[in-house]
Order: structure tokens, then sequence, then C-alpha cells
């Protein structure tokens, strides 16, 4: 409960005009890593990546006042950087006259393109798995397996019912199996 | 948050071969990118809104301005400071002596020099319209614009009083010893109410005071009578006033004959709608019992030829 605290205590900081800044500021500091891998295995690229975080601390910054701490702001934070996530995918998809396959195969295209890719290691072979998911399988997936989310929690992310979240993972890493077996 | 081993053993459940696989991110990220992160967020919030406090109000007024507001609004509206006014209210009291016509003059010629033409035009409207206009527009216009189209033959509003008063004072109260108008008015035939109420009690029926329905009646008896000869007595006569062996007639007419009349008119009048009273005042029970030995059956037939069935009260 100590991070809770934390947070309280930078909530109080920002709501005075005279550290408000510099409350941000830690806040972005906390939350930029897990915020950042959360979308970058999203939407892959890290310049993507990097406009999308921007955009999710701007609108933190813009809507912290009206913030009511009903939840954690670790919730919070995730459940702007995912709706801003599939916000930015789905104007890539309008942006392409691509269909679905095809903007999921854009994706997988941007995993193989990565200067690091080694499509003898497991673990790039499970991210083009990842990549072939439906978008909300990939964003169960992603937060349970790296960022080991509890479904109470990620049910009050994704607005679902922890049932749903427990058979969408399920259906995840079945899919995510076979891809692996077969490629 | 759960921990990581309940979360391997699921994940183990469902897929021995994803559960081996390394959480590693394979992706790799420029460096110092976290460290420039802040500076750069705050950058962009710095450039759209950070100068101003999120929640303070993007226009200011200044102090104290709304505690005048409401007098300002209320003395401009009373005219105080109307145009003239708001000048003047600045201006020294002096000026408001001062008349605001312009005290040069122009020599005397000056306009025609200048312009012959617009000298011509200056003292003139604009605009003119051919001479009897209005009347070619509309006569229905013209006559309004002349006065009302009905006419009084004169001296008839000053006798109308009076001849209001001969008709009814006299009834009521005796004779009208003087006129308003000045002029003696031969008193009229009185029907005594007296008499008439007497009777009617004897008879079993109340009068009620109403005598100002008699007096209706007898005037209309006497303009129905007048109706209806009149055509005859003109054909006759060849037209013109009304014969005096009418009016002989009329005032020959003895007071019972005339009494015997109106009972006559009283039912009448008392009576009017007669049958639609009746059938208010009977209630549905009576309706029935009047109705007993008539079968439903005949009663719908007779609704159907003469009115609604459904307002029958069946039995």
């Amino acid at each position: 409960m100590g991070v809770t605290i934390q947070d309280t205590e930078l909530l109080l900081q920002f709501r005075e005009p005279a550290t408000r800044e510099k409350a941000f500021t830690a806040i972005i500091k906390k939350y930029q890593e897990k915020l950042y891998w959360h979308i970058r295995r999203m939407v892959v690229e890290h310049e993507d990546t990097n406009d999308v975080l921007q955009n999710v601390f701007i609108r933190v910054w813009n809507g912290l006042d009206n913030f009511r701490e009903d939840s954690q702001l670790y919730t919070w934070l995730y459940r702007i950087a995912t709706n801003e996530c599939l916000s930015y995918l789905e104007q890539q998809k309008r942006k392409s006259t691509a269909s679905l396959d095809e903007s999921e195969s854009g994706l997988s295209n941007k995993v193989i393109a990565d200067k690091y890719f080694d499509p003898n290691k497991l673990e790039w072979k499970l991210q083009l798995a990842i990549q072939q998911l439906p978008e909300k399988q990939r964003v169960v997936f992603t937060l349970r397996y790296y960022d080991e989310m509890p479904y109470e929690e990620m049910s009050r992310v994704l607005d679902t019912s922890e049932g749903a979240l427990k058979a969408s993972y399920h259906h995840a890493v079945k899919k995510i199996e076979d891809y692996i077996l077969n490629h | 948050m759960e921990e990581r081993n309940e979360i391997s053993v699921e994940l183990s459940a469902i897929s021995a071969l994803v559960g081996g696989i390394s959480r590693q991110i394979p992706y790799g990220i420029p460096v110092g990118y976290f460290d420039q992160l802040p500076a750069t967020v705050m950058s962009r919030i710095g450039r759209s809104s950070s100068i101003l406090p999120a929640q303070s109000p993007s226009f200011q007024v200044p102090d104290g301005y709304f505690d005048g507001f409401a007098a300002q609004v209320l003395a401009r509206i009373k005219g105080v400071t109307s145009t003239v006014g708001a000048d003047a209210e600045e201006l020294p009291l002096i000026f408001n002596r001062i008349s605001r016509v312009t005290p040069y003059q122009v020599p005397e010629g000056y306009w025609e020099e200048l312009s012959p033409l617009l000298a011509i035009l200056r003292d003139k409207p604009a605009y003119a319209m051919p001479e009897g206009y209005f009347n070619e527009l509309s006569p229905v216009l013209t006559v309004a614009h002349e006065g009302s189209t009905y006419r009084v033959p004169e001296g008839y509003l000053d006798a109308l009083v009076a001849q209001i008063l001969e008709k009814v004072v006299p009834n009521v109260i005796g004779p009208v010893s003087e006129p308003i108008t000045g002029t003696r008015v031969a008193p009229a035939r009185v029907i005594p109410m007296e008499r008439v109420a007497t009777e009617r009690v004897a008879t079993g029926k109340v009068l009620k005071g109403n005598w100002w329905k008699y007096s209706s009646v007898a005037s209309i008896a006497a303009c129905l009578l007048l109706i209806f000869s009149w055509p005859q007595v003109n054909n006759k006569k060849g037209g013109g006033a009304m014969p005096p062996d009418i009016t002989q007639a009329l005032q020959k007419v003895s007071d019972r004959e005339m009494q015997a009349y109106l009972d006559d008119q009283h039912t009448l009048l008392t009576d009017p709608v007669g049958t639609s009273t009746a059938t208010l005042d009977m209630n549905e029970g009576e309706v029935k019992s009047l109705l007993g030995e008539v079968s439903d059956n005949d009663l719908q037939q007779y609704m159907e030829e003469h009115g609604k069935a459904d307002d029958l009260a069946t039995n």
C-alpha cells in the first residue's frame, strides 16, 4: 500500500499551484516505464509509442483535477493508456486502406523490422504471436502476462467482467501456443 | 498484486509452452529516453496550458465591476445616461444649459452659389405622390378618412333617453311629469301588475315579480302584429306612415284581453324548452318506470331511427 500513499501525496501536491509541476513530473517518472512498455507491446514501434505516451500524459495533466480517487491512480493511468492505444490503432487502420488481416500483418512486419529482431529467439516469436491476436485479447494477455495485473484490477481498467477476462486470456494463450507451434 | 507464481501456475495450466517463455521484452529503446521524457512532456504541456492554472478562468473582470453594474444598467434604462445624457454626465454642468444648436451661419445665397440644383432640392421633400392618389387607391380608405359610414338622424341621440324612459319608467313608477328633453309625452298604457299578481296568486300561479318579461312580451307581440299586418295595410293605403286606425285599434284592446294574451305567452316564455327541462329533471329510475313496458328491441329500434343508441337506458 506504500505506492498508494505516495500517489495520494502526489495528488495533493498536484492540487497546490506551487508544487503542481513538480508533482506531475514525479508522476511521470514513476509510471513512464510501465506505461511505455504497455503501449510498446501494442503499437510495436518506439516512435509511435513515444507519441502515444506523451499524449497519455497530457491527457492525465488535463484530467487529473477531476480524478476522484475512486480507483487507484495506477489503474486510471492504465485505463487512459489503453484507450489511447486503441484509438491510435483505430486511426492507423483508417489511414490505411488495408483490411484487418493486413493491419495485423503490418504490426508483425513492424516487429520483424525491429533492428534487434531475431527469428530464432522464442521471445521474438512470442511478440509475433501476440500481434496475431485481436486487440482486446492482446490487451488482456499483455496486462496479465507482462504486467501481472489481477483480474479484479484489469476489470476496472477495461470495464469488463472478470469471467470474460479469464476466458479472453485463456483463448489468447491457446492462440499463441498454436502460432508458436506452427511457425 | 497477485504473486507471479499464481499467474505462472495459471499460464502453465493453459499452455506449458507459453508458460516456459521468458517474459523479457526484446524491444530496444533509445538511450536516456526515460530521463528526457518528463521534460519533453512538461514542455508540451507548458506550450499549451501550464502557463495558467488549469482551473483559472480565461477572462478576467476588474475588481468590483459587478457591484455597480446593476445601477449602471438601471440608469441607462431610465434614460439618464442615454446618448445625450451620457455626454452630459461626463461634461461640466454648465454645458447642460447651453443649446446644442450650431451658432454658425451660412452667408445668404451660399447654397445657391455652391450648387443651384442642391439649393432647389434642399427645402423640398425627397418623395412626393400624385394628387388624389389615395382616393384612387381605395374608396374604403377614402370614406374612412372622411368619417363614419353610418349617419344618425339629427337630434336622435338627444331624444333617445327620453324615449326609453317614456317606455320603461311609467310602467313602474307612473308617468314622467317632465321628460328630459322637455317635450311633454302622453302617458303610455299601463299594465296593472298588482292585479296580475293577485290573480295569479288566486289561481295558484306565482308571478315572482318578473314584470319586465311582460313588458317585453307586449312589445314583441305589438311588433309581430305590425310586421304581419303591415303589408296588407301598406297595399291598401299605398305605403307611408302607420295608419291611425291601427293605433286606435290597439288602444281599444282592454287590459283583460291583453292579460289573457300575456297568460298564454307566459306559458310559452316560462316553458320554451319544456321538453329538455323535463328530461333533465327525470332521474334514471323514473325513466325506467316509464319505459318499463317497452321492450329493449323497441327502444333500440327507436334510438336507431331518432338518435344514438348509446344514450338509451334499456330495461
